[in-house]
């Protein structure tokens, strides 16, 4: 009970209240009571007809008339009524807290009750699957409970219709596939009432429980202008109405195994040594080591090779020191030294529960997520609160608060150990650590040979050891947020109600990245800011450590103003709501530096910014001390007005109809202030409610039509030219603040619009057996911004454009099967199924050159998917080891006038780079307490391009390539590889046309075991005090059980395939 | 009851509409604090001081075809941009599409600051500002153009002026106007007629050499009058410039030893932009012109101050004007050039006794004090005072100019070579080469755009 009492102090304010509430309870007086009601349902206001009235203890019954009116005589005050309904959570209330008359008794639609109501929220009302006539998808809790993860969005993949998206090293939302080019691409999302706009792993996955996906116009034009792209609105929980109090409490622990580093192709020490020795004797270095003016670095080995060059060792010794570098690979200290098998924990708790007239949600949250990165962690508090008072019987308000800190610690920037100058990757001998784990400096910005010697002890060790800088280093996020809400409905009438909502957010997020003085980009920049003449020693940058601030604030208010009407007469249904929503969103953010820290003492010291600093040895010439100093804020502002409207008749058919008109601030479009109206429509038609409908095979059968638009705005364009002003402090040479050009005026800019036609069907057969639902749709999205490109003499080289359209299809299938259902062994499985495609019907604009087709994300071509994937036709190695291609019709190895001169005709077309089927396959079998249950996700028909080896970046940037091992060496060879010779100089455009050529074309089908989980749950039903407790074993991430590549890279993650991890969890609940 | 639900009826539909005015407001709020539309003369001046635009992304390409320098082959083939090394070899359509971009990226703001500065009534006190406004916009384009023409056509001749192909003249920040070339003799009167302009319309001098000033306008006027051989022209603007107070540094007051001999901003800059970066034109693999080393005499204090010597005995140099170890070379106006198109505009019209003097009057701030002795032989004196530019201005971006501009005289026959490889390359006088092809980028996307020819 120490527990409550704790939780009692946090939310002592409301559970005052609430046991004021609790206490009227008891007064009583035994004088015969007239009471008489309507019993409605609580989400839609129907009537409930035939519902159980009866007392606990007196002997009476009676049931709901045809309207749900109940009218019970001789209720005594002390006792309870109690209203049952099949298919709705029996409701208990006590005589006393009810009126004679008029009482108005909603019975809350139960989740597991015989007839399964699904509650579909758009975040403006609650649709039942009944009556909804847009394309809802529905993630309840058990599949959200299922897999254990810190972060609840990635508990919707493989589990949705969502695709994601993990090709760029992070996720991207699909739904239904593109509906724009260069738009902005992710979905809106909605937590509860409201758009949310802070970071969602603010979010504590414990808490939601429901999500509700909106994929066509009908279910998502509610939310207009910013629809296009999918909504997906998260139900949090709540409590309900007299309900007894339950608590829940959560706590599980995940370990990740360290990731796989060998995957990432690179090319081995012992090949990139000799390339060095080759690159040497050609003179290729001679640039680099005679350049006496930046001192570019310097691998090892060519460093060994010019002190024997210059007769410093002999060619034995050199030989010798450099063999002994064969055998190094960075990987193994990288896994070794920055990696760790990460142990993560998640606890949580909630209390929920209510009275006839509160109640309240409670819970609180902690994760401590270790990253695999040594060092990198996040913690993360969350806390949220819901309250619900009816105050009168026609008033009800609503209290939210919800609270999140978490700071996210990031000392382990691994893609940050990285060679300075143009080099990209570090050579694959480097060692970060000798046998004993002591840390080794490796070739940063410098060469070895200057800063070895350089300064003569007056500088500071000008060395970088990445191993040290992963202890010093101190960098963390703090971030803050606040979500307040408060909501009052009020019945005007019966059917009719209004409501006022209102929403503040507010998000501090504060970065603090300190280097302190032993860190080597301390180290660094001080030593280049020092003057040394003769035993004067200047310092541009004082000695110490420097710490860049960031702070950013986002700040919301939304308001809405809604009238509700839900009526029905005779056979008919109506349930309509009309309002207006008004909207403000401010991020204010700064950032500074300081330089010359002192830990200990806290102080900093002051900097000349604005004179040219000279720097060590003219090293960098002249520099200004670096100076981040910059102020923004962003604010925007929306104002809409929305109507939707529903009509059933006699639960057979149903029309719904939906507009909404936005208008915003967004820089100069010429919509924003006239505002666009978008619109829908839906008809569902309930076949097997008809009479003529006799089905025993598919006792369930109802068909949905609806075709709407919605909107996608963008907040990058602009009708007028736009300039933007940057600060005094990043200027060039003066010390003037100045102004870009950010636009070039564009006056016919609108929103992109997508239209969207949708069919559904929804089945269930006998015993539902097999159920599910079955979705065509067709996407036509219009006015996108397309971008051209432009005559470089306009002084711009693209322009963003409103001139392309993409028309898209697609099935959704969702199919569940129950497949063993006999003595308590149960078998069901669960099949999602996606088709999308897509073409570019209109892009008006062709680029000049082949290459620019040939990028990874979007390639816009008239007649082809937005995500195509083109490349240069291939003819092989010639016998020189020299691919070939085609150029107007001949075989060709003029790489430069392949490049400048192929046309889209010229190109290979392999396929989409996204995939056009994808989905899961979900068993479960459960037995008695225990439950198994997998899913197996595929992605199939796509396509990718492969690396290989670059010869130009392998010479020029040290970053090579495995492949580099199978390429073409002698004539003949041709007819067993497609790898290049290796070629002196290097042609980059050779090698552009070989990376970008159809032999390094793929295929990207995948299959993987993404999960399996396992578990036991009891139900203590005996039991007073703990009445569940469920145990659950779960593995993540388990393996690839097909791959249509040979690849050693994953054709979605490339090398970065996320680790296995096994967790352990617990959830009891009281 | 009822009351209640009447009132709530009326006043929410109330409430709604008084809200529509409301809105208007609300809605006008700047999305970007950092953002606005240009129209007041501080955004203007901002657009012009946006150096890294206006004053540091110039043509390179035109050096890098030049004389002033060699690389060995080793180096040559260790160049990983296929521009650069085929510039040095003078191939027949090399692209050099950041050139013409990032330069016509400057006519982009000059044209946008004109044509708002044009919306502006300026006040009394306003007025010198907003006209120094305008005269830099105008500066800027002019240069700009003057800059492409020397990189994308053929050398000015006035017998072919009006038929020989100019170059693209934007005169609009529409970037919806469709570019086309204008002939060559259109090119030049744009140019000098807008410069013009802006010489009256500028101030003497400026807050900061990069901001153009009347100075810098006559010294540019006196630049491209010299290239289309208008010397009685060029002389005047460079006498006007040389006695509106311009400095020579005397080099003798230089020493090499201090690390850095030239800073940016010094006494002679007169106008400051660089150019873009070239790994050819690199110190560690560009190699200087042998026979330019050996021209200069051993009193030249040029020699110490503009070089450093390899350890291979090759020379690399060190006399930028952007300060001697920028990586970016110096490609504006100073007054060196003045004083040497002076004197050889006034050699080429007759007036050789105040050639000789402008001459003396640059020498002697060059060369050795102790051991100096001022010309006053007339022979061969233009041939005395081209020698003394050749040896002042290499690295300057300007030898591309002067080969084009001496190969079209009678007797030019200036021809450039490289070997790579034991092959030899060749760039005769006359060649259509000189003209570089316009870049595929532009080809591409602008219809109308006429190739040079080859």
């Amino acid at each position: 009970m120490n527990i409550l009492r704790t939780i009692t102090r946090f939310n002592s304010g409301y559970l005052i209240l609430l046991s004021l509430l609790i206490q009227q309870v008891g007064s009583a007086q035994d004088i015969p009571i007239k009471i008489n009601g309507k019993l409605v349902d609580h989400i839609t206001g129907q009537n409930i007809q035939g519902a159980s009235v009866y007392y606990t203890i007196a002997p009476y019954k009676t049931r709901t008339s045809k309207e749900g009116f109940f009218n019970i005589n001789k209720a005594t005050s002390g006792d309870t009524i109690v209203f049952s309904f099949l298919g709705y959570n029996t409701l208990k209330i006590p005589v006393n807290n009810l009126t004679n008359t008029d009482n108005t008794i909603r019975l809350l639609p139960s989740q597991t009750g015989l007839k399964e109501v699904v509650i579909n929220s758009t975040g403006y009302q609650l649709i039942p699957t009944e009556r909804a006539t847009g394309a809802f998808e529905n993630i309840n809790q058990s599949v959200l409970d299922r897999r254990i993860s810190g972060d609840w969005l990635s508990k919707l993949d493989g589990s949705s219709t969502i695709l994601f998206d993990h090709r760029n090293k992070g996720q991207e939302l699909l739904f239904r596939g593109r509906s724009t080019l260069f738009g902005n691409n992710s979905p809106l999302i909605v937590v509860d009432n409201f758009i949310v706009e802070g970071d969602m792993n603010q979010i504590n996955p414990n808490d939601i429980a429901s999500i509700t996906l909106l994929k066509d116009a009908a279910a998502s034009s509610i939310y207009g202008a910013r629809a296009a792209n999918g909504v997906l609105v998260i139900t949090t929980k709540k409590g309900k109405y007299n309900q007894s109090q339950r608590i829940d409490i959560t706590s599980n622990v995940t370990f990740t195994e360290k990731p796989d580093l060998y995957r990432d192709n690179s090319i081995s020490a012992s090949d990139f040594i000799d390339v060095e020795k080759t690159l040497f004797q050609k003179g290729y270095y001679s640039g680099q080591l005679n350049n006496s003016y930046t001192r570019p670095p310097i691998s090892p080995v060519v460093e060994l090779l010019q002190q024997e060059a210059d007769g410093f060792i002999t060619h034995d010794q050199a030989t010798k020191s450099i063999d002994a570098l064969r055998g190094n690979d960075i990987r193994k200290d990288f896994q070794r030294y920055f990696y760790r098998t990460a142990a993560s924990k998640q606890y949580a708790m909630s209390m929920r529960g209510g009275t006839n007239n509160v109640n309240y949600y409670f819970s609180a949250g902690f994760d401590d997520q270790q990253s695999n990165l040594v060092r990198n962690n996040i913690r993360r508090l969350t806390l949220l609160s819901e309250n619900t008072f009816r105050i009168t019987k026609k008033l009800e308000l609503t209290l939210g608060l919800q609270y999140a800190y978490s700071k996210t610690v990031n000392n382990n920037n691994l893609n940050m150990v990285t060679p300075g100058a143009d080099k990209t990757k570090y050579y694959p001998y480097a060692e970060v650590a000798d046998a004993n784990g002591n840390p080794l400096p490796i070739v940063k910005d410098y060469r070895f040979a200057f800063i070895d010697t350089v300064g003569h002890g007056k500088l500071q060790d000008w060395r970088y050891y990445p191993l040290k800088d992963l202890q010093q280093s101190d960098n963390y996020t703090d971030l803050n947020g606040l979500r307040m809400k408060a909501a009052a409905s009020y019945s005007i009438s019966e059917g009719l109600s209004a409501q006022v909502n209102y929403q503040y957010e507010r998000q501090t997020s504060s970065l603090w990245n300190m280097s302190n003085s032993d860190t080597y980009y301390s180290r660094n920049l001080t030593n280049l800011f020092t003057q040394i003449t003769g035993s004067s020693i200047v310092y541009g940058i004082p000695l110490g450590g420097i710490i860049d601030q960031s702070t950013e604030t986002l700040t919301t208010h939304s308001g809405r103003v809604q009238l509700n009407y839900n009526r029905s007469w005779n056979k008919s249904q109506i349930s309509a709501i009309a309002g207006m929503e008004i909207r403000q969103s401010q991020t204010v953010s700064n950032n500074s530096r300081s330089y010359g820290y002192d830990p200990n003492l806290l102080t900093a010291s002051n900097v000349d910014y604005v004179s040219y600093l000279p720097t060590y040895m003219n090293l960098k010439g002249d520099q200004q001390v670096y100076n981040p100093q910059d102020f923004n804020r962003f604010m925007y502002r929306f104002t809409s007005y929305y109507a939707n409207a529903s009509y059933t008749y006699d639960g057979k058919y149903v029309i719904s109809a939906s507009a909404r008109k936005d208008a915003s601030n967004l820089f100069g479009v010429r919509s924003n202030q006239k505002g666009t109206p978008l619109w829908s429509t839906g008809l569902r038609w309930n076949i097997s409610q008809e009479k003529f409908y006799t089905s025993t095979v598919l006792p369930t059968l109802a068909v949905r039509l609806t075709y709407g638009y919605a909107g996608n705005t963008s907040n990058k364009l602009s009708a007028l030219t736009i300039i933007s002003y940057n600060p005094a402090g990043t200027n060039y040479l003066i010390n003037e603040p100045y102004a870009t050009i950010t636009t070039p005026p564009n006056p016919n800019l609108r929103w992109e619009k997508t239209a969207t036609t949708n069919i559904g069907i929804d089945f269930k057969t006998k015993n539902s057996l097999l159920s599910g639902s079955i979705d065509y749709y067709i996407k036509n999205s219009i006015d996108l911004i397309g971008n051209a490109p432009l005559d470089p003499t306009t002084g711009v080289t693209s322009i963003d454009i409103n001139s392309a359209s993409i028309k898209g299809n697609g099935i959704d299938i969702s199919l569940t099967a129950k497949v063993i259902d006999i003595n308590q062994w149960r078998l069901e499985t669960n099949l999602l199924f996606s088709y999308n495609n897509n073409k570019i019907t209109k892009y008006q604009y062709r680029y000049s050159k082949a290459i620019s087709y040939m990028g990874s994300g979007i390639n816009p071509i008239e007649g082809k998917p937005t995500d195509a994937l083109l490349s240069y036709r291939w003819e092989g190695l010639d016998n020189q080891g020299d691919p070939r291609g085609w150029l107007s019709g001949k075989i060709s190895k003029d790489y430069s006038a392949i490049r400048s001169k192929s046309t889209l005709d010229d190109l290979v077309y392999s396929g989409r780079s996204l995939p056009p089927v994808y989905g899961a396959f979900r068993p479960m079998l459960s037995y008695r307490n225990w439950s198994l249950s997998s899913s197996i996700t595929y992605k199939l028909g796509h396509y990718f391009r492969r690396n290989s080896i670059n010869y130009t970046a392998l010479f020029q940037n040290w970053n090579g390539h495995s492949d580099f091992s199978k390429r073409w060496q002698q004539p003949g060879d041709e007819e067993s590889t497609y790898i290049p010779a290796m070629s002196y100089p290097a042609n980059s455009y050779r090698d552009e046309f070989y990376l970008q050529s159809a032999v390094l074309v793929d295929k990207a089908d995948i299959i993987r075991l993404k999960d399996i989980s396992l578990q036991y749950s009891l139900g203590l039903t005996q039991s007073k005090f703990l009445k569940q407790l469920v145990l659950n074993l779960y593995l993540d991430n388990i393996c690839t059980i097909y791959k249509a590549t040979k690849d050693l890279q994953d054709p979605e993650y490339g090398s970065a395939i996320p680790p296995r991890s096994i967790s352990v969890g617990l959830k009891a609940s009281f | 009851m009822n009351y209640y639900k009447y009132i709530s009826l009326i006043l929410l539909p109330v409430a709604i509409l008084s809200s529509f005015n409301a809105c208007r407001k609300f809605l006008d709020a700047k999305p970007d604090a950092k953002m606005v539309v240009p129209s007041t003369m501080k955004d203007l001046r901002a657009l012009m001081d946006d150096v890294a635009t206006m004053n540091l992304s110039w043509p390179i390409a035109t050096e890098v075809a030049s004389d002033n320098y060699y690389l060995l082959t080793s180096n040559w083939k260790s160049i990983s941009s296929l521009t650069d090394r085929e510039n040095y070899i003078w191939k027949d359509d090399v692209s050099n599409d950041m050139d013409w971009t990032l330069t016509y990226r400057v006519v982009l703001k000059s044209n946008l600051v004109l044509e708002k500065i044009a919306e502006v009534n300026p006040t009394p006190d306003q007025l010198k500002e907003w006209n120094e406004i305008k005269g830099s916009a105008l500066f800027y384009r002019s240069f700009a153009f003057f800059m492409i023409a020397q990189e994308f056509a053929m050398p000015y001749d006035p017998q072919s002026s009006t038929s020989e192909l100019g170059i693209p003249l934007r005169l609009t920040a529409d970037v919806n106007e469709p570019s086309h070339r204008s002939s060559l003799q259109d090119t030049y009167n744009t140019i000098t007629r807008d410069l013009e302009y802006a010489s009256q319309l500028l101030p003497q001098n400026t807050a900061y050499k990069t901001r153009p000033s009347r100075v810098a306008a006559l010294a540019l006027l006196s630049r491209i009058h010299l290239c289309i051989g208008n010397y009685s022209k060029a002389a005047n603007y460079a006498d006007t410039c040389i006695k509106s107070g311009i400095q020579l540094l005397d080099y003798n007051l230089l020493s090499s030893a201090s690390g850095e001999t030239f800073k940016r901003f010094n006494d002679e800059v007169i106008f400051h932009i660089a150019a873009n970066y070239s790994y050819s034109l690199d110190a560690s693999i560009c190699r200087v012109d042998s026979i330019l080393i050996s021209s200069y005499t051993t009193n030249d204090l040029r020699k110490k101050l503009f070089y450093k010597i390899n350890p291979d005995g090759s020379a690399a140099f060190s006399g930028n004007y952007d300060g001697s170890n920028s990586y970016q070379l110096f490609e504006g106006l100073a007054a060196d050039e003045v004083y040497l198109t002076q004197a050889e505009c006034l050699a080429r019209i007759g007036k050789n006794g105040d050639a000789l003097q402008a001459l003396n009057q640059f020498k002697k701030n060059r060369y050795d004090k102790l051991s100096f002795t001022p010309i006053t032989s007339t022979d061969n004196l233009i041939d005395v005072i081209l020698s003394e530019r050749r040896k002042e201005l290499p690295f300057r971006v300007i030898r591309w100019m002067d080969i084009r501009r001496l190969n079209t005289l009678a007797g030019g026959k200036i021809t450039l070579e490289r070997k790579i490889d034991n092959e030899r390359y060749t760039l005769p006088p006359g060649d259509l080469r000189y003209a570089m092809q316009i870049p595929t980028s532009v080809l591409a996307t602008a219809q109308s755009m006429e190739r040079n020819k080859r």
